[in-house]
């Protein structure tokens, strides 16, 4: 009698999300998703899915250029009259009655309704289970893609283990496997579906390894799988560290002068060349997974064999502590039109892992000619490497001259592109799976603002604080202390009209218990020296410190920026919401 | 708490400010009047629109009155790049970006050919700026003292604490307003709401002597002044060229046989009051043979001169982010604009092709002619502030003056070649 109920209610949630489209989550479906129903659930939805291949396709004429073709069109159409302009801000705001441009709508039209290449059935590969350095930023990441594949009337196979996710819910892919993800399960899954094609820019460092494992072991040509978008040899470059740097030393891009080493004898070799402090990174690692500073011989002993045990390959370079820290997210397409998409700036400076950083979104404190010398810089890398669809580069910028270096490029999309589409409004996972089926730019519209296209960079008049949440106190025996190695497990963001309002409210999404930019309870040094300490050597609760040091012992914003070396503006900001 | 105070604080209770302005719409429409709470002992300035709308903020400029066309740009960096640019005389500048002046003011040092590193112009151009949130305290490697201080000295005024977004939908939908800028306690009362565009305002920005960079430059390049940003000079020399800086007025057409290449730069306001240049570029057209280029305002000057038309954009492209689409190639740019007026393309005159055009609004981004090497872009590749993505046209450019001179191309075409063209051309109809 109930069974029979059940079965009832998983027809009704699945006709209604066949009306009600992709974005709903009926509670029912879930309900209802027991181990006897799950074939009766796949069925519907393929038959549902069936129901939308049916859907007409119209021709799409290779040979002509698309775009010509739209120039054309907007060449026979009247130019309106003072009035009727169309705007071309970034603002999802339409005046009443204006159309939006004829030329990228009818582009758009195209893009939606297949791939320019001969794809029909896409293998996305998902992160997998959470863990600090990779969580949900992966699952949007993946959820985008998909819904971006969907549109174009692709048949999709997601591979993701986790269950807990947006993207395995059955409404999205076409057919989920929740088999861990290593290059062996996905060997299985290619042989028995057959995808043409595969992505491995939306699973992170996990869909990334499994990809160019999956190329080494031939199985990606033996079943003429396709990768889409970035190619393996560009994943390949632009991981291993030493690559990289060859590569960038080619273009002329600055790039830390960094020794590849395997034992742990030539690290110390390597270290005592370039001199100390050197910070040690980690080859193919998610998060900083392995990474350190290293002031001395002995540290770098302990390090070095340490990030050995979890990685084959090391670089130790040079450290550029108190250097900026600033980065770029870039999309480039098969055409070659690469646009920076947001450009972020660490409120830490360089020492502590980006994704453990507050971060504030567009960068303050750049002038013109920083802020260009590292667009351009950005996109002859991304151009050099042949990055297809999003990337993300990032770079030391010395505080005191025009000097700067690249420190890596994530040729996927990363954490930080999470928190760029979010605050600039950009959905950088969809355009890039988009890309990945071989649209350009152009010829994308941007889904967010419906009447621009997605080659442009959308200009912020707000500005967004992203500050990370830590749960150290969850573990025991860990030191607080936060340094190259990611430590948090999530993130907050929060937009404000100017960065005192955008910071305090970050704080309070923190945790209920903040009031804001003031000192705390737990925070609370017995000494000058423990101030001093705290201040000098990043925790998780450094900003409140600061708020003590502020407000309790009138420290000056001098005095402050040679302990922690944070930007004088970020410095004085702070004093005003002190005052 | 006395009654007085109580008084005042039903009044101002969001209750009672419902009733109030619903209560005046019902009798007459009070214009906005927007109010920043500026911090004891600094002055409040205002900002008043033609059309009503008032913001009170702060003032942390010179203490001085203005009046211009009310115009905003939504580039993130490179204020001192903007309000140092020519092209913004006769206006007031409206940033999008709400935290300005976080880097200061950079020294004015000079490069090899003379001229400012960090500033398009010698002074700044705009008759004031307009800012949701000023920075105080700046901080930066290249400063030398704060945007304050540097507005101040050169006697312009400045406005904070205005809700920038709030103004920018206004701008958005009624199009460029005449604004006053004004620093008192309270409004103007009476304003004298002159339109900077009724003045040839390329006038004003052109130099008013030939003046010559990099004279040791193999190819030698005439560069029509029209209110030119420092970068296109410095372009044009870095790429080797030798550059004869000329007011815009300047009789180019009787000594085209000097230069082997004609760059026409950007400038104010509207290009219609610019009639000499355009009968210059119209003779060039007939009887030159060698490269001419134009940026910006050049590219509407070029049109007019071919026999375009010109309109009036709503509230103008100003921006760091625009794309525009190459249309020889299809390849799409991210440009850096600054315009106010656009050339009408839909119909082009015989010869000409439409070059760029904007990826989002279709408005026209560059011209160029079919057979001769004439080409303009509406955009400014030479950026400054902006993305440096197209400064390749200035190579492509002066590679072409080389190749033409190297070729024998000569500059000006013999007689007998003049009047056969003369007499199979379409008549040209001028347009202003």
């Amino acid at each position: 009698m109930l069974n029979a109920r059940r079965v009832a209610l998983a027809k009704a949630a699945a006709a209604k999300t066949t009306k009600s489209g992709l974005y709903a989550t009926s509670t029912t479906a879930k309900a209802a998703s027991s181990a006897s129903l799950l074939p009766l659930l796949k069925s519907k939805a393929s038959a549902t899915h069936l129901q939308r291949r049916q859907l007409h396709v119209p021709s799409i004429s290779r040979s002509s250029s698309l775009l010509a073709t739209a120039a054309a069109k907007l060449a026979r159409k009247q130019v309106v009259s003072i009035g009727r302009r169309n705007f071309s801000g970034a603002s999802a705001h339409a005046s009443a009655g204006t159309p939006p441009n004829s030329a990228v709508s009818f582009a758009s039209e195209l893009a939606r309704t297949g791939a320019k290449l001969d794809v029909k059935k896409v293998l996305v590969v998902g992160s997998g289970g959470l863990s600090i350095g990779q969580a949900g930023e992966f699952d949007y990441s993946g959820s985008q893609a998909i819904k971006a594949l969907r549109e174009s009337q692709i048949e999709t196979v997601l591979v993701n283990p986790n269950i807990a996710t947006v993207q395995t819910s059955h409404e999205l892919a076409d057919h989920v496997y929740f088999s861990p993800v290593t290059p062996e399960y996905l060997a299985q899954i290619i042989e028995k579906e057959r995808p043409d094609g595969i992505m491995l820019a939306f699973g992170g460092q996990t869909a990334l390894n499994c990809g160019v494992q999956l190329n080494k072991m031939g199985i990606l040509d033996k079943f003429n799988v396709r990768v889409l978008g970035t190619s393996v040899r560009t994943l390949e470059l632009s991981e291993d560290r030493d690559l990289f740097a060859k590569a960038l030393k080619n273009i002329d891009i600055p790039v830390a002068h960094s020794t590849a080493v395997n034992t742990v004898q030539d690290a110390l070799d390597a270290a005592k060349e370039i001199g100390y402090p050197v910070i040690v990174r980690s080859a193919y690692a998610l998060g900083g997974l392995g990474s350190g500073f290293a002031a001395s011989e002995s540290e770098l002993q302990s390090l070095a064999s340490q990030s050995l045990s979890l990685s084959p390959q090391i670089l130790v370079e040079k450290s550029m502590r108190g250097w900026k820290e600033v980065e770029y997210e870039v999309v480039r397409d098969a055409q070659d039109n690469c646009v920076t998409v947001c450009n972020m700036e660490n409120f830490d400076p360089l020492g502590i892992h980006t994704g453990d950083s507050i971060v504030v979104a567009p960068s303050q404190t750049l002038s013109d000619e920083e802020y260009h010398m590292l667009r351009t810089a950005a996109i002859k890398i991304v151009r050099h490497m042949g990055v297809v669809g999003e990337c993300n580069v990032q770079y030391a910028l010395n505080p005191e001259s025009l000097e700067y270096c690249v420190i890596e490029m994530n040729a996927r999309l990363s954490r930080s592109s999470a928190l760029a589409s979010k605050a600039t409004g950009y959905p950088l996972a969809f355009v890039a799976a988009k890309i990945g089926l071989g649209w350009t730019l152009p010829e994308l519209q941007n889904s967010v603002t419906t009447t621009t296209t997605a080659c442009f960079e959308p200009s912020l008049d707000y500005v967004v604080t992203k500050i990370p949440r830590w749960d150290l106190s969850k573990f025991n025996h860990v030191s607080r202390d936060i340094g190259s190695c990611m430590k948090s497990v999530g993130e907050v963001m929060a937009i404000g009209r100017t960065f005192e309002e955008s910071l305090q409210k970050a704080i309070r999404s923190v945790d209920p218990s903040f009031a804001g930019f003031s000192p705390i309870a737990e925070c609370l040094p017995k000494s000058t020296e423990e101030l001093e300490d705290m201040l000098r050597n990043p925790t998780d609760r450094r900003l409140f410190y600061l708020a003590y040091a502020m407000i309790e012992k009138d420290y000056g914003v001098e005095q402050l920026h040679s302990l922690t070396r944070i930007d004088r503006w970020f410095l004085y900001k702070l004093e005003n919401i002190c005052r | 708490m006395s009654l007085s105070t109580i008084t005042k604080k039903l009044l101002a209770s969001p209750a009672a400010l419902l009733v109030r302005r619903s209560f005046a719409s019902a009798v007459a429409s009070s214009p906005l009047h927007a109010h920043y709470p500026v911090a004891a002992g600094s002055q409040t300035a205002h900002l008043q629109l033609r059309t009503g709308e008032t913001f009170t903020g702060g003032s942390f400029g010179a203490s001085v009155s203005t009046v211009g066309e009310t115009v905003f740009t939504t580039s993130l960096v490179g204020y001192p790049e903007s309000m140092t640019d020519p092209s913004y005389l006769g206006q007031l500048l409206v940033f999008t970006q709400p935290l300005i002046g976080n880097y200061g003011v950079p020294k004015r040092t000079r490069d090899e050919f003379g001229l400012l590193n960090h500033f398009e112009s010698e002074k700044i151009q705009c008759r004031g700026i307009i800012v949701s949130d000023y920075a105080a305290k700046y901080s930066h490697w290249n400063a030398i003292e704060s945007l304050s201080e540097w507005c101040a000295r050169e006697g312009v005024p400045a406005i904070t604490g205005v809700d920038t977004r709030a103004l920018v939908h206004i701008l958005r939908g009624q199009g460029s307003t005449l604004g006053s800028l004004n620093v008192g306690a309270e409004p103007a009362q009476t304003i004298d709401w002159a339109d900077p565009n009724v003045d040839n305002l390329v006038a004003q920005a052109s130099t008013d002597s030939v003046r010559v960079f990099n004279p040791t430059g193999d190819v030698h390049i005439a560069l029509i002044d029209c209110g030119v940003k420092y970068n296109i000079i410095r372009s044009l020399c870095q790429q080797g060229a030798r550059v004869s800086l000329v007011p815009w007025n300047h009789p180019v057409a009787s000594e085209l046989s000097s230069y082997d290449g004609i760059f026409i730069s950007n400038g104010p306001g509207s290009p219609a009051h610019c009639t000499e240049t355009i009968d210059q570029i119209r003779h060039a057209y007939s009887v030159y043979q060698r490269p001419i280029f134009g940026i910006c305002m050049g590219n509407q000057l070029m049109g007019l001169a071919a026999g375009m038309d010109v309109y009036k954009l709503r509230f103008g492209n100003r921006g760091h982010n625009q794309p525009a689409v190459d249309l020889t190639n299809g390849k799409c740019v991210i440009t850096s604009q600054n315009h106010g007026y656009a050339l009408d393309d839909s119909h082009m005159p015989q010869g000409w092709d439409r070059y760029y055009v904007n990826a989002n609004d279709g408005s026209n981004e560059g011209i160029r002619h079919v057979d001769m090497p004439f080409r303009s872009v509406q955009f400014h590749p030479e950026a400054k502030g902006g993305p440096l993505d197209t400064a390749y046209l200035f190579k492509e450019f002066v590679d072409q003056v080389r190749e033409a001179k190297a070729a024998g191309v000569q500059a000006v075409v013999d007689d007998s070649v003049i009047t056969q063209k003369q007499q199979q051309a379409t008549p040209i109809q001028a347009s202003a």
